[in-house]
This record gives C-alpha cells, structure tokens and sequence, in this order.
C-alpha cells in the first residue's frame, strides 16, 4: 500500500490507521481502511448504518480482532486490551452511555479518573466543566437524558485524554444541547486534543469538524474538508442509495 | 465514609460486641461467637456478589479450607512447644493464605465465566472439598482434626466464662475482617468493583482491568471467609468435612440476600438469623405439643422452610433485603421530617425521569 501523508497543516499525528480490516466471519466489516486524526483536529466519521464506523472505534479500542492493518496512536501501537486505552491517552465514549447504574453521577465520574491524589475533586471539576455538578450525589439514573450524555463525557474527559473518540455524541440531544455539545468539543479540541467523532447527525458534523471521512460498507468513499464531501457525488449515492455514474 | 471513620466505627463496635459479651448467659456468648464466624464468611460473600457482581455457592468449601488450615498450623505449633497468641495469630494467618489461595484459583477461572458457569464451578468446589477432605488421611477423614483444648488465657480465667472468651476473641477476628471490607468497599478498590459489576466494558475503557478487579474480589472474599472458619474451628475446637456441606453454602448466600446484598450489616443481620433462626424454630416447636419423634425431625428442617420462606417475601417486599428495608424506613423518616420542617428559600434541584429527546436526526439514519 502506498504511504499516505499526513492531512495539510495537522500537527503531530495523535491516530494513523492504515489497511485496517475487520471480518466477522465471513462478513467483512471493514476493508483497507485508513484514517488519521491529527491533535487539535475534529474530524467526524460518518455513513450509512451498517457502514462500520463504531467497528472502527472498536478495533482502536482493542473491542475486536483486526484481521489485518496498524492502529497507531501517538506514533505507538494502539493498546491491544480496552483497559490499556486511557493509559495512552485514549478516551471513549459509548453509543449507549455505558454508564455504571449503581453509582452516583459523581462516582460515575471518579472511575475514569487516573492517578489523581483526590479523585473525587477531581471529578467534581470535570462535572463543574459540563455544568452538572449540582447533579454529583445523585444516582446516576435519575438524570435526564443528556445530562446522562453529560456524565459520560465528563468520564471520558476527567482522564485528560490526547485522543477523544466519541460515539455519537449528539444522539436523542435537542438543539440546545447540541449548541452546547459542539462548544465543548471546540473547547477540548483547542487544548491539543485530537477528537474523532461517530455522528448521524450531518449537519452537526458538517459545521463542528475539521475533517470528514465517509464509510460505505466498510471502506472509506470520501475524505475531506465538510464542504468537499458534501459535493461528493459518492457521498450522495451512499447515501441516498443513488448509483453514481462515470462522468 | 472516610478511612478513618471506618477504623473508629470498626473499634467502637468491638468494644460494644465485647461490653455485650458481660450482659449474655454462657449459651449465648457461645451463639454471638458462631454469629461472629459466620459474618465473617457472610460479609466477604456481600462484597463478592453485591459489589464485584459475581455469584459463590462455594464459601462453605472456602470456609473449611480456612478451618483445616488453623487446625493443622495450631497442631504444627503445640507440636513445635508454640502456644498462646502466637500459636492462634499464626494458625489465624495460615487460614487466611490458605482460602485465599484457593479464593484465588477460583478467581482465576471465575474471571472468565459469567452467571451459572461461575456458579457451577463454586458449587463443583463446595462438594469436592468435603469429599477430598473426608478421603485424606492426613485430614483424618470424617471424624476430622481435633484441636487440643484452648482455655481462657491465665489472667482473666478468674474473671470470664470459656464461651465469653471465644466470644470476645470471635468478635475481634469478625471486626478485623468487617473493617478491611468496609476499607475495600468505601476505597478504589469497591468502586472499581462496582463499575465493573455494572459495565465490563465501560470500566475497561476507563482504564480498569475487569479480569483484576474480579480475582482481587474473590480473594478478598475468600480470605474472610477462610477466617471465618478459623474461628468457627476455634470456638467448636474441631474440624470435620461434615460442618461444611452445600446447605451451608447456599445458607451463607440466603443469609446474605436476606440482610440486604452488597450492605456489610445485611451481612451481619444474616449471619444472626443463620444462627438464631434454628433456635427460634427449636424454641416453637418445643411448645408446641408434638411427639418428640417430629418435633426432632422438624428441628432439622424446619429452619431452613423458613429462611426459604423469609427469602420469597423479602424479595417480593423489600428487595433490598433486611438492610435495605432499614435504610428505606430512615429515608422515609427524614422526608417526613423535612415535610413537617419549614419550608428552605430555595428548592434544590429536582431530578426528572430519565426520558431520551428526539434527535434532530437526518434522513440518513435508521
């Protein structure tokens, strides 16, 4: 495979996947796919359903068995085990919040903490960050909806990770929260954080990143600026399910 | 809870258990020290399926591991011309490494099963342990290891009973045991636990070893319970395959979702009804004018119809068993409390049932 270069004007590279294919089975859910994340950069992976974009969240999160490729975060090997992520600087947030219903708001919190002297603090600040520290004693199911979102994302951020992956963020958010969602990742992004971003929700991808990378049955058909992938004719036929023909 | 409030709460409730030891008659001092064993085993087994999530019906097998495990030491040491506290603290450790030894094995085949198979693999264990016992020589098979006569120790012969001393060295080794799981489960170690029991993903990818968490709780477990056959041996001066079958096994698990699973005095409120209950139900039946030859086989089985019983309507009414229906009484208490206080200026927060917004969602998505 040729070497890809890095995306203009990127600062260090903080993930490079290159040829990464993923097969369950027979099936194959990723093929030959490459992605770089840069720091600072917020770059949205975006597709159909089925397309395999949590598949890729899964395989840099040591969730599944590559079948061929290289994951690098931060010029290293990705950690081959889930639990080796947040020590390398890797924070993610789950699809379906993977929040721990026994623990309080804050407690919820304090397990994403790594090696603070008060962990509880510590917690209490990334709560404070997102506006939800009042919130902190209470169990954490008797929250709305997105300040659940909010409990998540204040776990992933608690650790100060160099790599954000989130797994759609902005799901089941109303405006509002998507206003305040989209300031947050700037605000991260701006300390040197890389984030890369599962999203259905194009128009919030669309104006939040930097980047935008178009899976279509586990291959990337399209990675650019917003506005380059919006004008790509095989976006829209992956979307839409309209044939592109050769013009 | 702060660490050191635990330690204070931990003395504070040794010194209460032993003032308790001067108001009991002989027979109940004998009662409190096997309610002391038992918590031992019970609260090591709260922590095990309440906060690291996963099931035991082996802690019978772990509490004899520890039983043999003082006996044989203590029978090392007299044979050694070792005696006193030396001989009991070092018999008390051995018992300790040595369930934990075999909490560990379990652990580490139990970090990669889930549910029944972890349940299956326990029971396996709770039913080899007595037989293997029983076919070992060196265990003295059914009859099992005497242990010489440990008496009062010589200063305070004149002042207490047998029963009180076994009662007072029982509570002490209960409230070592109780304190370091109270210290586990208020520290990391117990959140992690509980993260892991709620979510084994979520807590690995906030950077917590599930496979760890899961063996470090069976050892833990394990070696409290392992106590609590060290001084089970201590106060019954024997150890025989017999005093620890599957029955007790399944007891400890009743006792422990009785008293309210996950909750240290649940397991405390559990190990008194495993011990009391039999007599209570001895005590009824006695009354009662039945021929001898019944009330004698109901004895045996009766007590057990009514953990059975009490279980059913435990889990029907408070699930949160005997602990859980305390606390809920007490939160119930203070609303009470603040409804007839006058009213603050400003109304905290209120949270609202969880209830997932439409999305704003384009027409790509399913």
């Amino acid at each position: 495979m040729p070497e890809r270069e890095a995306p203009a004007g990127a600062g260090a590279m903080r993930l490079q996947v290159r040829g990464l294919t993923v097969r369950f089975g027979g099936l194959a859910a990723l093929t030959d796919v490459d992605l770089d994340v840069a720091e600072s950069q917020v770059v949205g992976l975006i597709g159909p359903n089925g397309a395999g974009k949590t598949t890729v969240f899964n395989a840099v999160s040591g969730l599944v068995r590559t079948a061929a490729g290289t994951i690098t975060v931060a010029g290293r090997p990705a950690p081959r085990a889930p639990q080796g992520l947040a020590r390398a600087g890797v924070a993610r947030t789950l699809q379906g919040l993977g929040l721990f219903p026994g623990l309080s708001v804050r407690e919820n919190v304090e397990v994403g903490v790594l090696g603070a002297s008060d962990p509880a603090a510590r917690a209490l600040e990334a709560l404070d960050d997102l506006g939800i520290a009042d919130r902190a004693a209470l169990p954490v199911g008797a929250l709305p909806y997105p300040e659940q979102k909010k409990v998540a994302l204040a776990r992933a951020l608690v650790a100060d990770p160099r790599l954000l992956l989130l797994d759609e963020p902005a799901g089941g958010l109303g405006a509002a929260d998507i206003a305040e969602l989209d300031a947050v990742v700037r605000r991260v992004a701006a300390t040197g954080c890389a984030v890369l971003l599962v999203e259905h929700h194009v128009d919030f991808v669309m104006s939040l990143c930097d980047r935008v990378v178009v899976l279509d049955f586990g291959r990337v058909i399209a990675d650019g600026t917003p506005d380059a992938v919006r004008r790509d004719p095989a976006v829209t036929a992956a979307y839409l399910g309209i044939e592109v023909t050769a013009s | 809870m702060s660490a050191r409030r635990t330690l204070l709460l931990g003395l504070g409730g040794l010194i209460l258990a032993i003032g308790l030891t001067f108001l009991l008659d002989p027979y109940r001092n004998y009662q409190l020290a096997l309610v002391a064993a038992y918590l031992c085993a019970t609260a090591g087994l709260t922590v095990l399926v309440g906060l690291s999530g996963q099931l035991s019906l082996g802690h019978a097998a772990l509490m004899a591991a520890g039983g043999y495990g003082f006996a044989l030491t203590s029978q090392a040491l007299t044979s050694a011309g070792v005696g006193g506290l030396p001989r009991f603290l070092a018999a008390t450790v051995a018992a300790a490494v040595v369930a934990g030894v075999l909490g560990l094995l379990l652990g580490l085949a139990g970090a990669r099963l889930h549910g029944p198979y972890l349940a299956g693999l326990t029971l396996t264990l709770v039913v080899a342990v007595p037989a293997v016992a029983a076919s070992v020589g060196a265990l003295q098979g059914d009859r099992g290891v005497q242990m010489q006569f440990e008496g009062v120790p010589g200063p305070l012969r004149a002042l207490i009973a047998l029963e009180q001393w076994q009662a007072w060295v029982a509570l002490a080794v209960a409230a070592v045991a109780v304190t370091g799981l109270a210290l586990v489960r208020d520290g990391r170690t117990g959140l992690r636990m509980r993260a892991v029991r709620d979510d084994e993903v979520a807590a690995a990818l906030a950077g917590i070893a599930p496979a760890r968490v899961k063996v470090l709780a069976f050892v833990v477990s394990s070696v409290t319970a392992g106590l609590g056959g060290a001084v089970l041996t201590f106060v019954t001066q024997s150890v025989s395959p017999g005093a620890y079958t599957v029955s007790l096994s399944l007891l400890l698990l009743v006792a422990v979702v009785v008293g309210g699973l996950g909750s240290l005095l649940g397991a405390a409120l559990g190990a008194v009804l495993l011990v009391l209950l039999p007599w209570l139900v001895g005590t009824v039946t006695d009354m009662l004018p039945l021929p001898s030859q019944v009330t004698q086989r109901i004895d045996g089985t009766l007590p057990l119809l009514v953990f059975g019983l009490l279980l059913i309507v435990l889990v029907a009414c408070a699930p949160g068993g005997l602990a859980g229906a305390l606390t809920a009484a007490r939160a119930r208490r203070r609303a009470r409390r603040r409804l007839t206080a006058p009213a603050p200026t400003t109304a905290p927060p209120s949270p609202t049932a969880p209830a997932p917004r439409e999305s704003a969602r384009t027409p790509t998505e399913g």
